[in-house]
């Protein structure tokens, strides 16, 4: 009778352990597990729909040839998002790094060179977001809306509107390694997983990265604790302006032209990814897991939609749909 | 020798005299309520010897060395750590995150050494008697109950050696259990050989675990008691008599 007791209380203890497991894991990953049901239930969609289209792997090609950029921006987006701020710029960012590697390029032919200077005019972009809004305390919504303007004109004038072939860049080893092909595999896709690795640690693993949550929850308590929000906000930004900078450049290297509106349809789609992604826009919280998804599932909405049969058209209809049920469903499951 | 003495204290904002002259001291080993009403200057008093704003005029010294231009990180450096109202708490960040909060064990690259850091966490909460199950190290705080979380403050400061632990009305909001518990960290503090100010103006909080109570009235130490000298009645009364300025 006893030794029955103590069976049937072990297994009740254990049951008990491992609901509280699962319990912790829920609690502690909703957001990543809402995300990708999210993105797993679209799938399952459009192969249901569309069985003839996402069948042929040229319509995945097209889809990884893309989402990355998006990923891309919206991953350094999200450095800002969790520090409690927001960035509007990155699209005109984008722009400025991509012309200004255009511009050493024709003058150097030099590969690193132009890709430093790219970069470097993206970090140079985002500290000045962070100078704006961490120093003169605009507030970031303003800062941005204003640099996104500002570095888009900027890019006007210096062009007068036009465009620059970079034909010659075709064969060189930097448009290889940027936006060449492993296989069939594009090459931005492999810069997104290991950019995803490189900011993860980042923000989760690194001493930055626990600084950017801590600002962007409580500020003051940040400070309190001898943490920096000036830095550590400038910091996100420079993130997020070096993350475009490096989009615009690959992008350019893709289409081999740049072009003033380089970055310019960005804005919204990755933000729509970011926040598909389920990152609130309060701070402190938020998953580069869930921009990273919120990105490819914005691409396989696109390219689903359209071998669906639809018109573009209903591409807005079903992001806007789309971003709204994911955010109540992940509202629902935090209620539970 | 005091670990700390603050002597002939001022301080004005504007024309309001926050503080006028005032001596105070914490010897080792000993928790010191700092009692006064409302207005009588206990907040400004705590923020000075924080580092937060600096005193208009007077000195301060600790362990019997002059500190000159005490700061915030200065004042960390020395071992006088404060537990504000507020807490310091990024509440939507586990717990093992809040306890190295701005100082956090890392490797020459800065990463995170998370493992570590957890660990110490664990032992460091069944030290000061927290064994429940919710709160492991992964604990989001903003869960925890208002008594845990000022557990969880006292504790980071107790983790970091502080000398000196200065806490801000700690039981301000708290039901009768959780104020239990802060008070059990209060004692936790003096067996550890530690010092602690103890801000409040509900002196039947304060008088369970303080050595000597300090009271404080607009901009002024006007009374001084050691516990062995006054009973809980006694002292209210006095403290009574003081706020209708008698």
């Amino acid at each position: 009778m006893n030794i029955r007791f103590f069976k049937k209380n072990n297994k009740s203890n254990l049951n008990n352990v491992i609901l509280s497991k699962f319990k912790n894991l829920w609690k502690s990953f909703t957001l990543q597990l809402i995300v990708s049901l999210a993105y797993f239930g679209l799938c399952m969609l459009f192969l249901i729909l569309s069985p003839s289209a996402f069948s042929k792997p040229a319509t995945y090609t097209s889809i990884l040839t893309v989402a990355p950029f998006t990923a891309i921006l919206a991953m350094g987006i999200t450095f800002v998002i969790v520090s409690g701020e927001i960035d509007l710029s990155f699209g005109s960012v984008a722009g400025l790094g991509a012309y200004i590697f255009t511009q050493i390029w024709l003058l150097t032919h030099n590969e690193t060179l132009s890709l430093i200077g790219g970069l470097f005019v993206g970090s140079l972009a985002g500290a000045l977001n962070g100078i704006l809004v961490t120093k003169i305390g605009i507030i970031s919504m303003i800062a941005t809306l204003g640099t996104n303007f500002f570095w888009r004109g900027v890019i006007m004038v210096l062009t007068e509107g036009f465009g620059s072939s970079l034909v010659d860049t075709k064969d060189t080893f930097l448009r290889y390694i940027l936006v060449g092909k492993v296989g069939e595999i594009p090459n931005q896709l492999l810069w997104s997983i290991a950019l995803f690795i490189l900011f993860w640690l980042i923000l989760n693993r690194h001493k930055i990265g626990s600084h950017i949550y801590a600002v962007g929850d409580n500020i003051e308590s940040a400070r309190m604790m001898g943490i920096n929000p000036t830095k550590v906000k400038t910091i996100a930004y420079i993130i997020s302006g070096v993350s475009a900078s490096f989009v615009g450049i690959m992008s350019t290297l893709l289409l081999l032209t740049f072009w003033p509106s380089t970055g310019e349809g960005y804005l919204l789609v990755a933000l729509a990814a970011v926040f598909l992604g389920g990152n609130p826009p309060g701070g402190g919280v938020g998953t580069l897991f869930g921009s990273l998804i919120g990105s490819f599932m914005l691409g396989w909405i696109n390219t689903g939609l359209i071998a669906a049969g639809a018109t573009g058209f209903w591409t807005n209809l079903v992001y806007g749909l789309t971003i709204i049920l994911s955010i109540i469903a992940y509202k629902f499951a935090k209620k539970r | 020798m005091h670990l700390l003495e603050a002597r002939d204290i001022h301080k004005s904002f504007g024309t309001v005299y926050a503080l006028r002259g005032v001596d105070f001291h914490v010897n080792y080993n000993e928790i010191v309520g700092l009692v006064g009403d409302n207005g009588a200057g206990k907040s400004t008093l705590i923020k000075i010897l924080s580092g937060v704003f600096p005193p208009d005029r007077g000195e301060i010294y600790f362990k019997g060395e002059k500190i000159k231009k005490l700061t915030v990180q200065k004042a960390r450096e020395l071992g006088i750590v404060t537990v504000f109202q507020e807490r310091a708490l990024v509440e939507r960040q586990p717990l093992w995150r809040n306890i190295f909060l701005g100082r956090e064990l890392t490797n020459k690259a800065g990463f995170l050494k998370v493992s570590e850091q957890k660990m110490e966490t664990e032992k460091l909460m069944k030290t000061i008697g927290y064994t429940s199950e919710a709160v492991t190290p992964d604990a989001i705080v903003k869960y925890m109950s208002g008594g845990e979380k000022q557990g969880v403050a006292i504790a980071r400061a107790l983790y970091f050696n502080a000398e000196l632990i200065i806490l801000d009305e700690p039981t301000v909001g708290l039901s009768l259990s959780e104020t239990q518990k802060v008070l059990n960290f209060v004692k936790e503090i003096k067996q550890r050989g530690k010092s602690c100010i103890f801000i409040t103006h509900n002196i039947y909080h304060v008088y369970p675990v303080a050595d000597r109570f300090v009271v404080l009235d607009r901009g002024k130490c006007v009374a001084e008691f050691f516990k062995e000298e006054v009973t809980l009645d006694v002292l209210s009364d006095k403290l009574i008599a003081i706020a209708k300025g008698g």
